[in-house]
């Protein structure tokens, strides 16, 4: 092969049928007399017939993997974290970072204690810690049931103006009803929406990511219950700004719970 | 090739129904290369995860839309080299040997594909990919000149070199030829 080296390359390029016809002549009467590289060719040619001749099944479930991770609020707000924002790997930090946590979560909790005793008039359906985010996913139940979640007069912005960022949160969300023909026929399905909530709270742009099974009434009645929503924009240092959000509608045909929510998750 | 034109620029502008479509056009050949650089089916599965939602926070990087798919298959590049090299010394200390190939038997359809992949696993990430992108992905030299960074004629030497040794794995594998 060492003797070879001048027509190394170009066996390469009729390899990748990159050779013109006068070079082509030229590589053919050496690899007549080259057992060697007779062989190379020979060799790279099946690898080529082998890697097109091989198919690698793709496996579905990368598809609910991938978009439930995709829509995660956290994964996603933590990787857009800059650097320089992100915990230090110091133990001091850690500790701080721990107990603060602890306070946010007494404070909270006391908090939502006392809403529930009718100390406090509610001001969020679903709590005004950032830590609401972290919630499951809450499923919607068909029908016959308690309305959902009335309205909140919030006053979000003076609660979080001090931060320098702050996601959106959901004052008022609408329920979904449950289609008629969908109930009657036993039938559940998922819809994953994306909307642009504006700086006045309002979403805008609301768009079908995906819906499981396509069942056109399940994404009009999501697309509906969504635009009916009001949030809190986001605020940056204070100021409200667009942002997205992403919002995950389940609909579980069971007649004898209340009808109640569903699951969101934000950016 | 239009549409998907299309899609790449509402995509670089941030609107999610663009990825999501994106993202089922480039799935598969995302899920391959991943698969055959990284040899089995969770590290492939974990590649196409994480090279979409890297695309998805760094959509504003994509300047030029007509690129997309050498774009993506630069951020799976990453992914890719970087697993390897941090599972290289995991090989050797497992094994004892780097010798041991790093595929799935199961995962072959026959012998010569999984003499192939054996010899594959057996070359350094760098040689490994450019004969995954060249062979199997069936990309031209320009793209993958873009895809790794690298010049083009660098891409012609590397690639040579790699095929040589591809060959040299072979033929101690006792590759059979084509009659």
């Amino acid at each position: 092969m060492k003797a070879c080296t001048e027509m190394c390359g170009r066996i390469d390029r009729w390899i990748d049928d990159e050779l013109d016809a006068a070079d082509e002549l030229a590589v053919l009467i050496h690899l007549a007399d080259c057992s060697e590289c007779r062989r190379y060719f020979r060799s790279m040619k099946k690898i080529a017939r082998l890697a097109r001749r091989e198919e690698i099944e793709f496996p579905q479930e990368i598809d609910q993997r991938f978009l439930l991770r995709w829509s995660k609020p956290e994964s996603r707000a933590g990787r857009e974290v800059p650097l320089w924002r992100r915990p230090a790997p110091v133990p001091a930090f850690a500790l701080a970072a721990l107990i603060l946590l602890l306070l946010v979560t007494v404070f909270f909790s006391g908090r939502y204690l006392e809403q529930r005793n009718g100390a406090v008039p509610p001001s969020l359906p679903f709590g005004s810690s950032p830590l609401a985010y972290e919630l499951p996913p809450l499923d919607i139940w068909s029908s016959e049931g308690p309305a959902a979640p009335a309205h909140a007069g919030a006053s979000a912005a003076d609660e979080m103006a001090a931060a320098p960022f702050r996601s959106p949160r959901p004052l008022y969300l609408a329920t979904p009803a449950f289609p008629a023909r969908a109930r009657e026929q036993g039938l559940e399905g998922e819809v994953l929406l994306a909307a642009l909530i504006d700086a006045e709270g309002h979403p805008a742009n609301v768009q079908v990511l995906q819906n499981i099974p396509a069942i056109k009434e399940f994404a009009e009645q999501a697309v509906t219950a969504l635009t009916q929503s009001r949030f809190a924009p986001s605020l940056q240092y204070g100021r409200p700004v667009p942002s997205r959000v992403f919002i995950a509608y389940r609909f579980h045909n069971e007649r004898t719970s209340p009808l109640q929510e569903f699951a969101r998750q934000f950016i | 090739m239009t549409q998907e034109l299309e899609l790449a620029s509402r995509f670089s502008a941030g609107e999610a129904a663009a990825f999501v479509a994106l993202y089922h056009a480039h799935k598969k050949a995302i899920y391959a290369f991943c698969f055959r650089l990284l040899g089995d089916k969770d590290s492939a599965m974990d590649g196409v995860q994480e090279v979409f939602l890297r695309a998805w926070e760094n959509h504003r990087q994509l300047r030029d839309p007509a690129r997309f798919r050498s774009w993506l298959f630069s951020i799976a590049h990453h992914y890719c080299l970087t697993s390897m090299r941090r599972r290289i010394p995991l090989w050797k200390g497992a094994q004892g040997t780097a010798d041991e190939p790093a595929v799935d038997p199961a995962d072959s359809r026959d012998e010569e594909l999984q003499l192939l992949q054996a010899a594959l696993a057996r070359l350094q990430p760098e040689d490994r990919e450019l004969v995954v992108l060249r062979e199997f992905q069936q990309l031209h030299y320009q793209e993958i000149a873009a895809i790794t960074g690298m010049t083009l004629s660098a891409v012609r030497s590397r690639l040579h070199r790699a095929r040589h040794r591809l060959f040299d794995i072979l033929k101690k594998l006792s590759f059979t030829e084509i009659k």
